[in-house]
């Protein structure tokens, strides 16, 4: 039944052509091997007066075929000079799999924790590595022949205010979700391992976050969505080297600062 | 004396060959790969695996083409772990097995290196050399294809699954009980 629902949605979708899960701005209900791991260095950049770079490092490693783990940590020059911002663990079960040929539809939960503090612009808390947070939810993927589509639905607790100015955000919950499509470009058909394979993916995110706004001690409940369409391509080399590219446009926003748009680059490297 | 010598060398080393009983190779299909990135985490994956001599998955058709190390005993319990472990799992299996004069039928259970190999379906016949058989254990086949298979056997090991203690009697379950047909 579940799998019936599944391909009555990718046939309802189909227009989208096909694409690949590895999907850039979000996690797949995936996870990796059991026993594995693999390393991510990633940069977000974008212009606020000055041309601003957010690095993140993460160790990733399957605990078992269920349960994965990463690990970790962001810093930017966004203030003064570079500075380490956030660290902290992202986990990944795996709940539900029905595996078909050149098919798969998974369901996984994740939590997330992040200490440290990222200097954030408003409560939308967009950017990887927005903290001090703890965030969980629920991801599902599909993913036929070539074509990948994932749900992403969670909660967002910031752990700390923003302070932004003469105004100061507290009490911050964000209501996350994302909707994600990517389709296997390249190549037509494989030869072997060392054929370059090429993904594209169309990322929609949309953030609803709940939040005190406290201006000249008068403070009121407030509620703000913003949506970031983020479309990039993907270049898998060796089977094993992984190079991401993402420009993230700010479609919507209802916070007094909105999110900038912003250029995303990612190397992952999977040892096997 | 020394052709004579040669011969009889010869001869027996071709005779222990013939009669070396044992697993050559199988194809393994995997279900939930769509990726040569996965692909590749689950040939290594199964490259681990002491038995295993060499591995080549075809990217395109999703089967992993196994072949076995000389006088090791091979699992295909093991092989099925280590694809889930990475993440999949197996859809169907075929085996090569070099047979030694065995006779088989109906329902007859094959011990090989501790583990019993139920023959689903098969006519009375004496195997000899390469034979593929194919795994038919409940998570390989389709649905339709379990109902009839079942039909062809007497003994509820099939329908229960590989609990040892479903084959009695004369069919006693050594290890761990797979069943194939030819």
């Amino acid at each position: 039944m579940i799998r019936a629902l599944v391909l009555l949605l990718l046939t309802a979708v189909s227009f989208t052509a096909r694409a690949q899960e590895l999907f850039i701005q979000t996690e797949p209900a995936s996870n990796m091997p059991a026993g594995r791991f693999g390393l991510r260095v990633s940069s977000d950049i974008w212009q606020d007066n000055k041309t601003v770079s957010r690095f993140g490092t993460e160790v990733m490693y399957g605990l078992t075929k269920d349960l994965m783990v990463h690990l970790q940590a962001y810093g930017s020059n966004q203030l003064t000079g570079f500075h380490p911002e956030t660290f902290g663990a992202y986990v990944k079960y795996r709940l539900y799999v029905d595996d078909g040929f050149k098919y798969h539809f998974r369901i996984s939960a994740y939590g997330e924790a992040l200490g440290g503090e990222q200097h954030s612009m408003s409560p939308a808390l967009s950017f990887k590595g927005a903290g001090p947070i703890v965030s969980g939810g629920f991801i599902a993927t599909v993913l036929e022949n070539r074509l990948a589509l994932s749900l992403t639905v969670g909660a967002t607790r910031a752990l700390k205010e923003i302070s932004i100015s003469s105004m100061t955000y507290s009490n911050i919950t964000n209501l996350n979700s994302s909707f994600s499509v990517g389709y296997l470009i390249y190549p037509p058909s494989y030869t072997g391992y060392s054929d370059p394979n090429i993904n594209v993916y169309a990322e929609l995110l949309s953030y609803q976050s709940l939040y005190d706004q406290s201006v000249d001690g008068h403070t009121t409940s407030e509620h703000a969505t913003e949506m970031l369409l983020s479309l990039g391509p993907q270049l898998i080399l060796n089977s094993v080297a992984r190079f991401d590219l993402a420009y993230a446009i700010t479609v919507t926003s209802g916070f007094i600062q909105k999110s900038p748009n912003s250029f995303f680059a990612r190397f992952e490297y999977n040892f096997y | 004396m020394i052709k004579f010598f040669l011969a009889a060398v010869f001869f027996v080393i071709a005779t222990s060959l013939s009669s070396r009983a044992q697993f050559i190779s199988a194809d393994v299909g995997v279900d939930g790969l769509t990726c040569s990135l996965c692909s590749k985490g689950t040939e290594v994956t199964l490259k681990k695996l002491a038995f295993v001599d060499t591995i080549w998955v075809d990217l395109n058709d999703l089967v992993a083409h196994i072949r076995f190390k000389k006088d090791t005993k091979v699992s295909m319990d093991d092989v099925r772990k280590m694809i889930e472990d990475a993440g999949f799992t197996v859809r169907s299996i075929k085996a090569v097995f070099n047979f030694d004069h065995t006779t088989v039928g109906k329902d007859y259970h094959f011990v090989y290196q501790g583990d019993t190999y139920h023959f689903i379906g098969a006519d009375s016949k004496t195997l000899s050399g390469p034979v593929t058989l194919r795994f038919v254990d409940k998570q390989y086949v389709s649905k339709k294809e379990f109902t009839s298979l079942a039909k062809m056997t007497s003994l509820d090991c099939y329908k229960k699954g590989k609990a040892a203690m479903c084959c009695e009697g004369d069919y006693k379950v050594t290890g761990t009980l797979y069943h194939v047909s030819l």
